[in-house]
């Protein structure tokens, strides 16, 4: 099982935060994830969980719009939180994989 | 071949809010090699009393009571896995990772931390999922 840390919408080169938007946020978030899942032998198909976490449930249609294209078939189990975020982000994600 | 699922308890009973606060979870749960624990807020292990106090307190004290619990059952701090860390304001972020570094000085486990409401007053709340013995 593979245990992933809460995602963030960082630059994965240069580390810069890429403050945005719900759904460029989101979008930096699951490339960022998949790199992750790619680089312990894992990908986005194997999720089997996720915690979505957004600033505010009003974008909860834009999360689902942005979502549905990482995990377009048979997607994991997932609960949307909407809670306060660091550094004033929109949006994090944390997942639980199959190695 | 179904995985085995039994209760988790400290051996400090003061420390089982679960059973003393009569609240429907239980302290962990073994599920085959893995221990989850409930969410923990900051409790004094001589009466069972919550325990508030600043960031660095409340911090402090919900880890030593984790580690007694994960020890209590043949496990311990460097076998956890993945930790939730629920804040009562992001503000007190490095308030609270100063002491959490002290309790996970190397090869830290998975972590994710968000700002939520929390009851009683309290600041913090620890969840984690651990390796068994």
């Amino acid at each position: 099982m593979i245990f992933v840390s809460g995602v963030l919408p960082f630059d994965p080169v240069s580390g810069d935060p890429q403050h945005g938007s719900l759904t460029s946020e989101a979008h930096r978030v699951f490339q960022n994830l998949a790199l992750i899942l790619e680089a312990a032998g894992s990908s986005l198909d194997r999720l089997v969980q996720v915690h979505a976490m957004v600033y505010d449930r009003i974008e909860y249609d834009m999360l689902n719009r942005v979502y549905q294209r990482y995990v377009p078939a048979g997607p994991p189990a997932r609960t949307v939180w909407s809670v306060q975020l660091p550094y004033g982000f929109r949006f994090q994600a944390e997942a639980v994989a199959i190695a | 071949m179904p995985l085995n699922r039994t209760v988790i308890e400290p051996a400090n009973e003061n420390l089982n809010v679960s059973r003393k606060l009569k609240i429907p979870h239980s302290p962990g749960i073994r599920a085959g090699d893995f221990l989850f624990l409930s969410g923990m807020v900051s409790v004094d292990p001589t009466n069972g009393e919550r325990s508030h106090g600043t960031m660095a307190h409340e911090t402090r004290q919900i880890l030593e009571n984790m580690r007694h619990l994960l020890e209590s059952n043949g496990s311990s701090l460097d076998r956890v896995v993945k930790v939730n860390v629920l804040l009562h304001d992001m503000l007190e972020f490095d308030n609270m990772n100063a002491v959490y570094r002290e309790f996970f000085p190397t090869d830290a486990p998975a972590r994710t931390t968000c700002g939520v409401q929390l009851g009683f007053g309290l600041k913090i709340e620890i969840e984690c999922v651990a390796l068994a013995s």
